[in-house]
């Protein structure tokens, strides 16, 4: 083993530990990985940055671009209102559902098909009186499912096709390559989950309505101003500020006439009363501070804490969201945003402590309260998902025509290998934003800056595993391990392996890694190298065992009510049907010695 | 001439009218020129993405993270608080601020020093009863000259210097290999323009106080709610609706309490207050609609319309905000973000008509009024510049040195080619993003993606010109002058040339276009090319004549009330001074070697 290799698998151990942690974002990890590896000299300087201008890193940040057209165009709206009359039985739902998802998400980012169905599935729950948790993993699998259909459905088909032409010399994958081994495994996976997966999936209960899951009447108590006391005429702040705990009021009532969400500067007056959010030794200590009286206790409901510009809503805090990691007190959500934090709700149970000082996490579901248009402002800079369906958009037939048309040129010109993938997506992209189907502010705020930054700086590692030999070396060894196992076990071996590593880091890093190893291993048997690198592509996007495999399963974790055991209960046996169909199909499709 | 030739010079003579006319932003400019360099065969397409993961594109991003970082320190603020203290004279304080912007834009983005200094001069100028358009240009200029100095200055340095290593000298400038040039420069330039220059700033008056900058008096107008009027028990969202034009009630009194901004659902009692903002037309409209009166109040000041928490503040749209060309009433300021807009100014001008009516342009100042807190948050996402001085921060010293240490070190490394500077420079930005200086969620934010794009799109276009033999073509033009005349005056021309393109199209695009030219013309002469590489960094930078030349020159246009036609009067002599120093210390430094 020369130091180069030695070097390579020590920074990759290093790299796969710092993922695996998760204390710094992924894209922080790789950058740190890329810096170690050029001041070892595995990878040149000159070439250091060379992946961010890799074609697969530029067709990843177009498809984005163009799902947000296509999503602003008013298509999915479409997909999603034709779903809502598919009737009240479970199962019919449940496969409507996770057809829509799948075949969305072949063709647009799999995050954004799950985001747009889940309000659906959510709302289909709540009026049946079924937990959601029945719909919400199946869907998420669903988009997973669905990005093995064609190149673009996930970024791990772009990079292996782009590997395959860089590194093979051969030509990348074409669109629909992906289409025979995908959509077999797809199908098979959707049958599978529809037909008696779902059966699987604990079945989360007691969540059905917000008002049970939030639990508000816990922490929201009415209490009134006395006569003649010495509050009248000092601002609401003056409440808030009087003890050191975290009391909000949600709203002040006067003469009957409701004001929710006041302004902390509006004078108190005798008898008024106020809607308070505090716990129980808060309010205690608030009395003792103030003098203010506790109400006549009623159940107070939601309804009183919204009008017609106010409005309650429930949103799931995103993995790409600012709000990860830090509490709501401490990003000032009450003073730089207007908004109330009601309630936290963390894998289905209520949190009890004070929701302002919860360090918040993705898959957290927040109950919100704020004005109606500033607060859906506030949750997409912050990076939250609302719950709620939004309006939908019904552009003219003629607009979500021509969206739906620039799209499947986009798809056309580069299936039919006029035009690299690249180049047909950047200009698709570019003709969605001069037909104004998206602002140049919408374009960018699309492209995730962190998975861009993660892919192009992990794609010159990855080629370096590559050059210093040491992929070849680790697939000598487990050649020389598995012995003189059948070819279509290895394939199996790298499936299996792919799978695993992509349940614990993001799926194009570990595709990124697995492809060398995979090319390594089919040199070694004299077999071809493409059975083994859709193996590894298809691996990679099958990461149904863990809520951090994958930003969908995180995603539907707090709306599902899911805890971290729940997902391999429907998850092993689908990655078992998804092995046992994808294999067959692979050796069958793609013959291992040509 | 080959018909490659022929179509690159086709390509960039439309993309330069394309630049130009300003109707495209300069980003989409060049994806729209790569697609079609691509698709005619200029560039290869296997290559067109490259720039993306060219060095020069990487320094760009990484400066603008460490500046950030920076700047979070709070090594500005501690600036900003002893300048304060330096007494009433106004060339002092023109002194200290051009010195700063000069020598913090050597190490910082030329707009971000700029915008961190604006507030501090219009602040200085106001109390000490200047003429604020005395130190902004001054200001501008000063931001321009320090970019000069090394090669971290501006992203035009950043180009010349890697285009330097693909030619046959084959490494970069160093960072510091531009200060004897760039130094001289920006000396002589701020010597003039403080000795004699800002005689020549036309002396915008008047515009020493927002009252008389923005007449809101003319759309600001108090009500009555007098006995027996419909608006009685009308919410004010109600009363807003009443009529069909543009009304908001900035401000709501009763008895002697005033709330600004108030809630749109409080309730109109008799004998409130409120003011208003309408035009003529709605005014009467709402008069007619609620049996609202008028009073005869005196002139409504700025200062009315704030309290505590509500603020009126003033801000300037920058360059690159996407608010620009957009109607004021499509942004829904009030709805979306809760900010009112009271007046808009341009070129020092009111604009008469109805401020929501106004298509906003980069450089219009602003008059806003909303909540003090949100309006910090919100201003940088709508890409406004708040004209206040944000509240300084006290911070630890040893915060401060540890970020210049880290930035330091970056630069030290870089400066003895101990690491490529864009190494050196995204590791530097990895530190700082792990140290807590850069949060996650502004990483992104402070990368200028446009500039990044319109980079990584022109880089291979710029390629192209050399490799189709297009530039050698135009140099041999240049050189048929070039042998009767002697060196310097070539270099004059390459000088004034960039200059002059500078002036009309961003700089660091310039730079990309003229430099395989420069290269040309110096093989051709037989001399050294770096004077000649020289010649297109200072050009580059120098663009003073017009405010559309650079963003700097863009960002002081409102808030010093210049017209168009302002920049030349002193941008001409300082181009003059420029061209004057800059030539014979080239010659000095870098000898032509013929």
């Amino acid at each position: 083993m020369t130091f180069d290799q030695f070097a390579i698998f020590a920074l990759l151990l290093a790299i796969l530990g710092l993922f695996v942690w998760g204390r710094w974002r992924h894209d922080v990890v790789a950058l740190l990985g890329l810096l170690v590896a050029s001041v070892l000299g595995l990878v040149s300087a000159t070439d250091a940055f060379s992946g961010f201008g890799n074609p697969a890193v530029v067709t990843v940040a177009a498809v984005l671009v163009l799902s947000k057209g296509l999503m602003n165009s008013g298509m999915v709206d479409y997909i999603v209102r034709s779903l809502s009359r598919v009737g009240n039985n479970q199962m019919l739902q449940l496969a409507s559902l996770v057809l829509g998802v799948t075949v969305c998400s072949a063709f647009m980012n799999n995050v954004g098909a799950l985001a747009l169905f889940m309000p659906v599935a959510i709302r289909m729950a709540r009026k049946n009186d079924r937990s959601p948790s029945v719909f919400l993993m199946p869907i998420a699998f669903g988009s997973l499912l669905g990005g093995l259909i064609t190149l673009i459905g996930t970024p791990p088909n772009i990079l292996i096709s782009i590997f395959r032409s860089q590194v093979t010399g051969g030509e990348p994958f074409r669109m629909f390559d992906f289409a025979p081994v995908g959509g077999a495994v797809a199908l098979a996976g959707f049958l599978f989950v529809v037909a008696f997966g779902w059966r699987l999936i604990p079945q989360r209960k007691g969540r059905l309505s917000r008002t049970e899951l939030f639990d508000i009447d816990h922490y929201i108590t009415d209490v009134t101003v006395p006569p003649n006391s010495t509050l009248a005429g000092k601002p609401l702040k003056y409440i808030e500020e009087a003890t050191k705990g975290d009391v909000v009021v949600v709203g002040h009532v006067r003469d009957g006439q409701r004001f929710p969400a006041p302004s902390p500067y509006r004078l108190l007056a005798d008898c008024d009363t106020l809607i308070v959010k505090a716990s129980a030794e808060e309010l205690q200590e608030l009395i003792d501070a103030t003098g203010i009286d506790l109400a006549a206790t009623h159940v107070i409901s939601e309804e009183e804490l919204s009008s017609k510009e106010i409005t309650i809503v429930e949103a799931i805090v995103t993995a790409s969201s600012s709000l990860e990691g830090r509490s709501a007190i401490g990003l000032g959500l009450r003073s730089q945003y207007g908004i109330n934090l009601l309630g936290v709700s963390r894998e289905g149970g209520r949190l009890r402590s004070q929701p302002g000082k919860i360090r918040l996490r993705a898959g957290d579901v927040l109950l919100l309260q704020g004005g109606v248009d500033s607060l859906q402002e506030a949750l997409a800079s912050l990076g939250c998902l609302p719950l709620a369906e939004r309006g939908l958009r019904f552009g003219q037939g003629g607009r979500v025509a021509l969206a739906v048309g620039l799209f499947a040129t986009a798809i056309g010109v580069s299936a039919l290998g006029i035009l690299p993938i690249q180049l047909s997506f950047v200009a698709g992209a570019l003709a969605m934003i001069m037909t104004g189907f998206l602002s140049l502010r919408e374009a960018y705020d699309s492209i995730e800056g962190s998975v861009i930054v993660m892919l192009a700086a992990m794609i010159p590692v990855s080629a370096a595993l590559e050059t210093t030999g040491a992929a070849q070396l680790l697939a000598d060894g487990i050649l020389l391990v598995s012995g003189r196992a059948e070819t279509w076990a290895v394939l199996t071996l790298v499936l299996v392996a792919t799978m695993l590593l992509s349940n614990v880091i993001n799926n194009a890093a570990a595709v990124l890694l697995m492809a060398p190893i995979a090319l390594g291993i089919s040199g070694g048997l004299g077999a071809s190298a493409d059975p083994f690198l859709m193996s590894a592509v298809v691996g990679a996007s099958c990461a149904f065992m863990t809520p951090i495999g994958h930003q969908s399963n995180t995603l539907i974790m707090g709306p599902g009510g899911y805890k971290f055991g729940d997902y391999w209960r429907l998850g092993l046996p689908l990655s078992v049907v998804v092995t046992a169909v994808a294999v067959p199909v692979i050796i069958r499709v793609w013959p291992l010695f040509a | 001439m080959s018909f490659d030739q022929y179509l690159i010079l086709a390509l960039l003579m439309m993309a330069l009218l394309l630049f130009m006319s300003g109707k495209l932003r300069h980003d989409v400019v060049s994806v729209i020129v790569l697609l079609v360099a691509v698709l005619t065969g200029l560039v290869d397409p296997a290559e067109s993405f490259s720039g993306f993961g060219h060095p020069a594109v990487v320094t760009v991003a990484a400066v603008l993270i460490v500046s950030r970082g920076l700047f979070n320190s709070g090594l500005i603020d501690s600036m900003a608080r002893k300048m304060t203290a330096i007494g009433e004279s106004a060339n002092l304080q023109l002194s200290v601020l051009m010195i700063t912007v000069t020598a913090l834009s050597g190490f910082m983005n030329n707009i971000g020093a700029l915008a961190l200094l604006m507030p501090v001069a219009i602040r200085m100028a106001r109390k000490s009863g200047h003429s604020v358009s005395l130190f902004l240009m001054p200001l501008a200029f000063g931001s321009l000259l320090g970019g000069l100095l090394t090669q971290v200055g501006t992203p035009a340095n950043i180009i010349v210097s890697s285009f330097r290593a693909q030619t046959e000298l084959a490494t970069p400038f160093r960072m510091f290999d531009f200060a004897p040039v760039g130094g001289a420069v920006a000396f002589a330039g701020l010597f003039f323009v403080l000795a004699i220059g800002w005689r020549l700033i036309p002396l915008r008056k008047a515009q020493a106080s927002r009252e008389e900058q923005f007449d809101i008096g003319e759309y600001i107008t108090e009500l009555q709610v007098p006995e027996g009027s419909s608006a009685t028990d009308m919410t004010i969202r109600a009363m807003e609706d009443a009529v069909k034009g543009d009304v908001a009630v900035v401000s709501h009194t009763r008895g002697d309490q005033a709330f600004a901004a108030p809630s749109p659902s409080r309730k109109l009692r008799q004998g409130d207050t409120i003011i208003v903002q309408a035009g003529a037309d709605d005014l009467q409209g709402l008069l007619d609609a609620t049996g609202l009166t008028l009073t005869d109040s005196d002139k409504i000041q700025a200062e009315d319309l704030g309290s505590d928490e509500i603020g009126v503040i003033e801000a300037t749209i920058r360059g690159d905000s996407y608010v620009i060309g957009k109607d004021a009433s499509r942004l829904q300021l009030r709805s979306r973000y809760g900010i009112n807009l009271l007046g808009v100014s341009r070129s020092g001008g009111r604009l008469k008509s109805s401020p929501s009516r106004i298509r906003l342009r980069g450089g219009d100042v602003l008059l806003l009024q909303g909540g003090m807190e949100s309006m910090q948050e919100m201003l940088p996402t709508l890409g406004f510049l708040p004209l206040a001085e944000r509240r300084l921060r006290l911070v630890k010293s040893t915060r401060i040195i540890a970020a210049v240490a880290i930035f330091a070190c970056a630069i030290i490394l870089a400066a003895t080619g101990l690491l490529p500077i864009q190494v050196a420079l995204v590791a530097a930005a990895t530190i700082m993003v792990l140290t807590g200086f850069v949060p996650l969620r502004e990483l992104y934010e402070s990368i200028d993606w446009p500039v990044i794009v319109l980079l990584g799109a022109m880089i291979p276009v710029s390629a192209a010109l050399e490799s189709t033999g297009a530039a050698g073509l135009i140099a041999s033009m240049v050189l048929r002058l070039a042998v009767r005349v002697p060196p310097w005056v070539t270099l004059t021309l390459v000088l004034f040339t960039t200059q002059l393109l500078s002036d009309v199209i961003n700089n660091a695009a310039a730079a990309l276009l003229m430099a395989p030219i420069a290269v040309s013309v110096a093989t051709g002469l037989g001399a050294s090319l770096d004077p000649f590489l020289m010649c297109i960094a200072v050009g580059a930078s120098c663009s003073f004549l017009t405010p559309i030349g650079h963003q700097s020159n863009t960002l002081v246009m409102g808030p010093g009330g210049y017209r168009f036609g302002d920049y030349w009067r002193l941008g001409l002599p300082l181009t003059m001074i420029v061209v004057a120093v800059a030539v014979p210390m080239i010659m000095l430094v870098w000898p032509l070697g013929l």
